[in-house]
């Protein structure tokens, strides 16, 4: 099911060989990946740490908790104090919100144009396919400016507009799902690419119609390629800045990043701590997939990653 | 069974959907006509019958009332949503007749419905003027906006009605059928990518921007563009972005990515899935606290981590490291969540080398590193070229962790890469003024390279053996 998802995997060739080969007594030359590799990821495990410090204790000095007198120790809950202020909720159920659309959305719409696309032969499929290439390769983030025009056009619409225009959760999700179709088309393809094509054909000849094989024989087969992109979709939307950040005034519609972002922005005082806490409490979720679904993510952000840098 | 399945291949699923929708579309449109129009019977109220829509308006004359001053202009082609209803029920009505559906009655439905919903709308964008002053021209909108998803409606019911009228013929069936699995997707892209790509370019030939936001565009032909050519800081904003794509491609993308993935491979096996998981976290880590992450590591002592470690080694240069040496931040923060992408990549490729390659030449008496240098990265060719042209895409277009990190700066254009520079000049907002025209001629031209350069790499990477590989049903 997954060598739809980039290069094939192949399992244990190369380090096995290297463990069968070599003898089992460390020497300095096979230690020195070892070391490589931990000095290379302090960086980022330091930042961790800092976070997971930072959020329960006054203040800290490098990656050790003080006191208000610089003492080591202070350890508090203080910082938590956010839970109860209705602002929080408010952006945590947008950021939810807008998760859930790119869920759904994507997986939806991906997996009706990738079975069609993969099943079907129809004028400007071959087209169709070309420009969703281009648009995963080049995830044209320059077009916020003109998306930007598109978003108050809708909001001019009747009763749509109130839902889906400018300053909306529902128009950033909309654009959001939109920006990640294209990967969501090729994973997907490459998914029902990979089916057999008998129990479908079976059930064409017997008369079932094309929407009823999609869903009741193709969907149930690509569960597990459907539950990773949810991974990475959900964990794409949740974490959104730049969209909300640019498409959303004001606080009734801001989602966890843009909120927390106004704490630790250049103009604000930085209160560390709290930025701190209220990061962990966006990380949860995200550090939940990340310790249940491994094997998934590793793979499906090498079958197709989104631009990031 | 067998009979039961031929039976249904005859009768396309959904037949008789489309009549159901159009009745009850119909019934709205009627309602949204006939209610507002017996309560001016009753009351003789002019408001009434506004707050309760404005359907009505054409037909009872109502295009401005004196009282309270311009209440509501109507036009006179709002009749046809009323009319669009009576023909929505009568069509329903004719459907519910088996054997009665014809092509001709989904085409008028569809016609109408689009006309109507077009006035529709109309009234609603002349009405949102007025909404500002009168709160009865509010409550009319909420009549129009109910009339406008009741065309919506009466549209999709006309869209099935034709789609059942003409199922009998199999090569049209086929067409639709795909076109039934395309739409949505369709949709969204040519609205948000295509659209916008257009928009795009017409606005950076305008001078659209905060300060005349009302008034129509003006065209100014390529005036955008020279400016942006001549801008004082042209030539180092196209120096920084160079030099952001090409450290961070060379030391991070590919560079710590080739060296994470050989490290990882010649680690144990567990051990080098762990680090690969370690690698994921900041590429899953949200932006915004990334990047506090990074501020905090750089903090002037005694905050910052970086400076803690310095403070031990008796290093006595202590400042707030981003401001000092943003590049190298710059480069850092967006390398480290780079480099997982290759590294991935690489990792596959390294892992699908056949065994007997690496046992034939240790058994010829190959070192690790004679191994890498003559097979392993040899093999790595392709991946190679291709995390090269993806990533330089990707960062080309990226900012926003710049954007976060340092916007640009420190002092002037310091660390602004031509991304960023389209994204400030059109969305952020500097003493309230946008210049969505102007930015949109930077963005437009990183969309142009953008597109060419992917274009070319499809060529490179042939993708016409991507495209051809699927089953393609021939029923």
């Amino acid at each position: 099911m997954r060598s739809g998802v980039g290069p094939v995997k192949v399992s244990g060739t190369l380090s096995t060989v290297q463990m069968t080969l070599s003898s089992r007594r460390i020497s300095p030359g096979q230690a020195l990946p070892y070391l490589l590799l931990t000095l290379t990821i302090i960086p980022i495990l330091a930042g961790y740490a800092w976070v997971l410090v930072a959020t329960f204790s006054q203040r800290t000095n490098g990656l050790l908790p003080r006191d208000a007198q610089g003492n080591l120790g202070g350890l508090t809950l203080d910082n938590w104090q956010f839970l109860a202020e209705p602002d929080v909720w408010k952006a945590t159920l947008n950021s939810f919100g807008i998760a859930m659309s790119m869920v759904i959305g994507v997986g939806a719409i991906s997996a009706l144009a990738a079975y069609a696309l993969s099943r079907m032969n129809f004028p400007g499929r071959k087209g169709f396919l070309g420009m969703t290439m281009v648009l995963h390769a080049f995830r044209p983030e320059m077009l916020l400016i003109a998306i930007f025009q598109v978003l108050l056009f809708i909001g001019g619409i009747p009763l749509i507009g109130n839902f889906f225009g400018f300053n909306t959760v529902g128009g950033v999700a909309l654009v959001m799902v939109t920006l990640d179709l294209p990967l969501g088309i090729w994973l997907m393809k490459g998914f029902f690419d990979n089916l057999s094509w008998d129990m479908e054909r079976a059930a064409l000849i017997d008369g079932a119609s094309r929407f009823r094989v999609w869903w009741e024989i193709l969907l149930p087969q690509i569960r597990p390629g459907l539950a990773a992109l949810s991974i990475f979709m959900f964990i794409q939307g949740w974490n959104a800045y730049l969209i909300p950040f640019t498409f959303t005034i004001g606080s009734k519609v801001a989602n966890l990043p843009v909120y927390i972002n106004r704490f630790s922005g250049d103009t604000s005082l930085v209160s560390w701590n709290f930025v701190a806490a209220i990061g962990l409490f966006q990380l949860i979720p995200v550090l939940i997939f990340f310790i249940f679904t491994q094997e998934a993510l590793l793979n499906i952000y090498g079958g197709g990653s989104k631009g990031g840098s | 069974m067998s009979t039961n399945l031929t039976e249904s291949a005859t009768q396309p699923l959904g037949a008789g959907r489309g009549r159901w929708l159009l009745l009850a579309a119909g019934l709205v449109l009627v309602g949204c006509f006939i209610l507002p129009w017996l309560s001016f019977v009753i009351t003789a109220d002019q408001r009434v019958a506004l707050s309760l829509t404005g359907l009505q308006a054409a037909t009872i004359g109502l295009v401005e009332t004196t009282d309270g001053g311009l209440l509501y202009r109507s036009s006179f082609w709002l009749f046809l949503a009323p009319l669009a209803g009576v023909v929505g029920l009568a069509l329903g009505a004719l459907n519910l007749f088996p054997g009665r559906s014809a092509p001709w009655q989904g085409l008028l439905a569809l016609f109408i419905s689009v006309a109507s919903a077009v006035a529709v709308w109309g009234a609603f964008a002349a009405s949102q003027e007025v909404a500002q002053k009168e709160k009865v021209a509010v409550e009319a909108q909420w009549g129009l906006s109910v009339a406008f998803i009741a065309l919506l409606l009466l549209l999709v019911g006309a869209l099935i009605l034709l789609r059942e009228a003409s199922s009998q013929k199999p090569a049209f069936r086929a067409a639709l059928d795909a076109l039934n699995f395309m739409t949505p997707g369709t949709v969204l892209v040519i609205v948000f990518f295509f659209l916008p790509a257009i928009i795009l370019f017409i606005l950076s030939l305008t001078d659209l921007s905060s300060a005349n936001f009302s008034e129509p565009w003006t065209y100014v032909g390529f005036d955008n563009y020279k400016r942006m050519f001549s801008d004082r800081f042209f030539p180092k904003i196209l120096r920084n972005t160079f030099q952001y794509v090409a450290l961070t491609l060379l030391f991070f993308n590919v560079g710590l990515a080739l060296l994470l993935a050989l490290l990882t491979a010649h680690v144990s096996r567990r051990v080098g899935f762990l680090f690969r998981l370690l690698w994921l976290l900041p590429r899953i880590t949200p932006s915004v606290v990334y990047i506090v992450m990074w501020q905090r590591i750089a903090q002037q002592p005694p905050y910052g981590i970086l400076n803690q470690f310095l403070g031990w080694l008796g290093v006595e240069n202590q400042p707030y490291w981003i401001p000092e040496a943003p590049w190298v931040f710059v480069v850092l923060v967006n390398g480290f969540v780079g480099a997982s992408f290759g590294m991935i990549i690489f990792t596959s490729a390294i892992e699908a080398i056949p065994a007997d390659l690496i046992i034939a030449a240790k058994v010829d008496g190959a070192g690790d590193l004679a191994l890498i240098r003559d097979i392993t990265l040899p093999l790595l060719r392709w991946p190679l070229l291709f995390v090269v042209t993806y990533q330089t895409l990707s960062l080309l277009v990226s900012f926003e962790y710049i954007l976060l990190l340092t916007n640009g700066g420190p002092g002037l254009f310091t660390t602004e890469v031509w991304a960023l520079t389209a994204y400030k000049r059109a969305l952020q907002t500097y003493f309230g003024s946008n210049q969505w025209a102007y930015g949109a001629a930077w963005g437009f031209v990183l969309v142009l390279i953008g597109a060419i350069l992917s274009v070319i790499y499809l060529r490179v990477f042939r993708f016409n053996d991507l495209v051809q590989e699927p089953k393609i049903d021939v029923l």
